[in-house]
Parts: C-alpha cells; sequence; structure tokens
C-alpha cells in the first residue's frame, strides 16, 4: 500500500535533511501511528505521500502509483485514491456542509444523483446528517472535522491519511475521531495517522512508527530498531 | 469530464459574479469604458474618412477636349472612363450644353451672339471615388489623343489623402492600445478573485480536482465580465451615435450638409463591425485573463 524506499529529503533552502534515509512498508488494512516531535519530519513525510513535495533521493511507492515516474497531470488522481483529514479541517467556507462533502464527489465526475444519495449516507455515518445544510462557521471543531472526515470518505479510498486530525478538537472528541477511524479501518480501509498526542496512542494497540530528527527510530513493525 | 460536471461548473462560474458583485460591477464598467472609446474611435475615424471622401467626390477632374474632336477620340476618352476603377462616374458635356450652362450663371446678353461660333469646348466631367491615385489617373489620360486639358484638384488631393492616412493610423492605435488595456484590466479583476479563493483552490487540490476544474468557473467568470460589458458599450455606443445624428440634423452643419447627402455613415453601415469586434474583444479577453492569473495559485 505505502512503501517508502530510502527516502531522503532536503529542502534547498535550508540544506539541513528534513528525511533521511527512511524506509517504511504499510500493508493493505493496516492502522499506523506516525509520532515524533516537532521537527521530527512528520510533515515533510505526508508532503511527500501527496506528492506536494519530491524527495532528494530514493523511491516512493502508494496505492501502486510510483511517485517519481508520476506525471504531473496524473497527481489528482493519486489524491482522489486518498482521503485527507487536516488539523485546521480545511473546509471550503463559502459551501455548506453538503456541498463540502459532494466537492471531493464533483471532482471525481460522479453524476448529481449518485451524490444525491452517497453524500446524505456518508454524512450518516459520521452522525451529522441534521446538519448538512449549515455553514462550517456556524459548526464547532468537532463537527468541522467530522464534515472533513466525510469528505476524506465519499470517494470510497482505500488509503486516508490524517495529518493531526485532533490538534484543534478537545480530549473527548479526540478519543471519538479516533474511535471512528478504528471502526473504518475495520471496513477494510487503510490509515495513516500522524499525532504528536502520545496519551492518544497509548489507548490504542495500533503500529506506531517513531520519527526523530527525520529518522525512524521505532517502528512496532520492525524489531530490528 | 462528464456534462453535468460541466454544467456545476459553469453555474459555479456565474454564482461567484454575482456573490462577488462590487468586484464585478467595477470591472464591467472599467471594461465598459474601455470598449466604449473602442467604439467610439472607430467611429470618429470611419466617419472622418467618410466625410474627407464625400469632400473629394465634390471636386471634379476636367478632361478638356478639342474643338473638333472625332467620336473615335471621344469614345476612347469614354472606354478608358469606364475602365479606371477610381471612376465613380463622369458626364460628357456638348459645347452647346456648355454654353447653355455659362449663359445660366452669367445671364444671356453677355454671351448673346455666341451661338454660333461657340468657343467653348466639348469636355467630360469626372466623378473621382478617391484622390489618392490622382497623378496615376492623369497620367492615364496622356496617351489619349485629342485631349487638351485635364482641371485637376491635385493641391487638394495630396492634403486630403495625409488627413485620411493619418486619421487612419491614430485610430488603430488608439483601438490596439484600448485592446490591451482591457486585457489588462480583466486579468487583474480575476486575479484579485482568484487571489482572494486562494484557499478555497488549495483545498481543491487536495482533494484531487484537475487544473482545468478548478480553472473553469473563473474562466466563466471573465468571459462573462467581457460579455456583459461588450453588451453595455454596445448599448451606450447605439444610442449616443443615434443622439449625435439626430443633432447634427438638427443643428444643420451647413458646409457638411451642403456637400454630403447624409451627414455621417447611418448605423446600419457599423454595427456589424461594432458588435463582433465588442463580443470577440470582451469575451476573448476574459478567457485569456482568466487563464493567465491562475497559474500561480495553480501549481501545488
Amino acid at each position: 500500500m505505502i512503501e517508502f524506499n530510502h527516502v531522503s529529503k532536503v529542502y534547498s533552502s535550508n540544506k539541513a535533511a528534513a528525511l533521511k534515509d527512511v524506509t517504511l512498508k504499510i500493508e493493505k488494512g493496516e492502522f499506523a501511528f506516525i509520532v515524533g516531535s516537532s521537527g521530527a519530519g512528520k510533515s515533510t513525510l505526508l508532503k511527500l505521500l501527496l506528492k506536494e513535495e519530491e524527495p532528494t533521493s530514493g523511491e516512493i511507492y502508494v496505492n501502486g502509483f510510483r511517485l517519481s515516474k508520476l506525471r504531473r497531470g496524473k497527481v489528482p488522481m493519486l489524491r482522489r485514491s486518498m482521503g485527507i483529514v487536516f488539523q485546521d479541517f480545511r473546509l471550503i467556507p463559502t459551501m455548506n456542509v453538503f456541498d463540502n462533502v459532494a466537492f471531493a464527489q464533483r471532482c471525481t465526475n460522479v453524476s448529481s444523483r449518485q451524490i444525491k444519495r452517497n453524500v446524505p449516507y456518508i454524512l450518516g455515518l459520521v452522525g451529522l446528517h441534521d446538519k448538512a445544510k449549515c455553514m462550517p462557521n456556524e459548526l464547532s471543531g468537532g463537527e468541522q472535522q467530522r464534515v472533513a472526515l466525510a469528505r476524506a470518505l465519499v470517494n470510497n479510498p482505500s488509503l486516508i491519511i490524517a495529518d493531526e486530525p485532533t490538534g484543534n478538537i478537545d480530549p473527548e472528541l479526540s478519543y471519538k475521531i479516533v474511535e471512528l477511524l478504528t471502526d473504518i479501518n475495520k471496513a477494510g480501509t487503510t490509515i495513516l495517522m500522524v499525532t504528536h498526542e502520545h496519551e492518544l496512542v497509548h489507548e490504542f494497540s495500533n503500529r506506531v512508527i517513531t520519527l526523530e530528527n527525520g529518522r525512524i527510530v521505532a517502528d512496532d513493525a520492525d524489531w530490528s530498531l | 469530464m462528464r456534462f453535468s460536471s460541466f454544467i456545476y461548473l459553469i453555474k459555479e462560474g456565474f454564482k461567484n459574479l454575482f456573490v462577488n458583485y462590487l468586484m464585478s460591477f467595477s470591472s464591467i464598467g472599467v471594461l465598459m469604458a474601455c470598449l466604449v472609446l473602442v467604439g467610439g474611435s472607430y467611429l470618429i475615424t470611419v466617419n472622418v474618412n467618410y466625410v474627407v471622401e464625400q469632400v473629394e467626390q465634390q471636386n471634379e477632374l476636367v478632361i478638356f477636349l478639342e474643338d473638333d474632336a472625332t467620336s473615335e477620340q471621344k469614345s476612347a476618352v469614354k472606354t478608358l472612363l469606364d475602365e479606371l476603377n477610381d471612376v465613380v462616374s463622369y458626364r460628357y458635356i456638348s459645347p452647346q450644353e456648355a454654353l447653355e450652362e455659362q449663359m445660366d450663371t452669367l445671364g444671356e446678353d453677355v454671351l448673346a451672339g455666341l451661338e454660333e461660333d461657340n468657343p467653348l469646348p466639348p469636355s467630360f466631367r469626372v466623378k473621382l471615388g478617391t484622390l489618392a491615385n490622382l497623378d496615376d489617373v492623369i497620367y492615364q489620360f496622356s496617351q489619349v489623343t485629342g485631349i487638351t486639358k485635364i482641371n485637376a484638384p491635385t493641391a487638394i488631393a495630396g492634403t486630403l489623402t495625409n488627413i485620411k492616412n493619418l486619421i487612419y493610423i491614430f485610430g488603430i492605435g488608439i483601438v490596439v492600445i484600448l485592446a490591451l488595456v482591457s486585457l489588462v484590466i480583466i486579468t487583474n479583476t480575476i486575479r484579485i478573485t482568484v487571489f482572494s479563493r486562494r484557499r478555497e483552490i488549495n483545498i481543491m487540490k487536495y482533494v484531487g480536482a484537475t487544473n482545468a476544474f478548478i480553472r473553469q468557473p473563473f474562466v466563466v467568470e471573465g468571459a462573462l465580465i467581457g460579455l456583459f460589458s461588450s453588451a453595455l458599450a454596445y448599448g451606450i455606443i447605439y444610442f449616443a451615435y443615434d443622439r449625435v445624428l439626430l443633432w447634427m440634423e438638427e443643428h444643420n452643419i451647413s458646409w457638411l450638409t451642403s456637400s454630403t447627402q447624409q451627414v455621417l455613415l447611418p448605423f446600419s453601415e457599423v454595427y456589424l463591425v461594432l458588435a463582433v469586434t465588442f463580443l470577440v474583444v470582451g469575451v476573448f479577453t476574459g478567457i485569456l485573463g482568466s487563464t493567465f492569473s491562475m497559474r500561480k495559485y495553480l501549481k501545488v
């Protein structure tokens, strides 16, 4: 599903290596946490996965795509195969909840009729069916994040990437969000969740990959570290 | 792209135009002013040329033949006159007619007694479409026998031709400059719109929208701004021109009306060029402006 092969990334502006020789393999259906302090390289890892940045060396494989060989025009295809949840929710402020989730479907040329069926179903899954007409600024942080999650789910991706999804949420809700992700994982979706909340990680018995200074220093799946 | 997506994006373009109505309003206003200036300068150019041509045509070429010119010689002159492109019309004046004309002007008594011994020669009065090639036309007749003299408005011809060329260049210059200004205005308008929605565009890229998908509503918006500006500019020009025509008829500008049948070109002559130009300039610059202004924000 995801494979990093001796990946390094040096940003040209500051010469310091954000990632150093990272080798990582995440199988289909796994739920993995990526932890590390600020500056450890977690955001860089995600940017490389989304092909927002390109590695200085090494190969990355995602969902069957070999990123180094992926043409610019095909990058939207890559991003559609994954659902992404951000720390700052990133909902479109001028669209209501329904349209925000529907937008992900419109980009993939799904018919209006199907959208009218799929979106309410997904909103039901995250428990926001009755808020379909609300605007993002009328929702609480937890609700906004659930909308973001619904948007990430609506195209039925095989991989969900969550970048600090609980960062702006209070603790009880944070727990609920990860529970929701766990349910989604049980249904077969691979989940990669970046977080710095160690307490949350310890509550769930998932694979934990630890980054420090651009290297993987601990990985539950790799006992050599 | 699926048809329903296409329609959705067009609707989004319309929606965005109206949601940012202040921005749209000011852009349409400025662009409309530009197009009115373009249309105005075009009309002025075309009409000045028209008036100048009228003046040109009033100046006749007179070809005097020998008193005893033969009918073959006269036919030869007629044939040449028929062939020349610049000749709009001509009239043969026999000596008899010439004398009668002079008697009308000067009075019968002054010229009494000349009917039997008419000193006036036969002539052709020729109206030319343009004085630009006057020297060439005169040269053509130098080969024809039987011609004694040609009276030609050579002095004025040069001046009028120069005026026409000057106006023409000036007109084109204004149109080109204003077209560029229009392009810049639309590009900037869309750029501001795109900038204010850069977060949305960023989100769209993460969700997996293609550049074409993101760009389309903005292109629609730009084209619509162009379209509305064109329609409004056209309407203004139409009414203004109408008013000017009426005003000129009422106030009877004597030096123009005596020499021209109609004071200015009727609108029917110019409306097609104006309409097409406005439409093309408006919509085209709208689309082009949108495409240029989005480049930076589509690179994620």
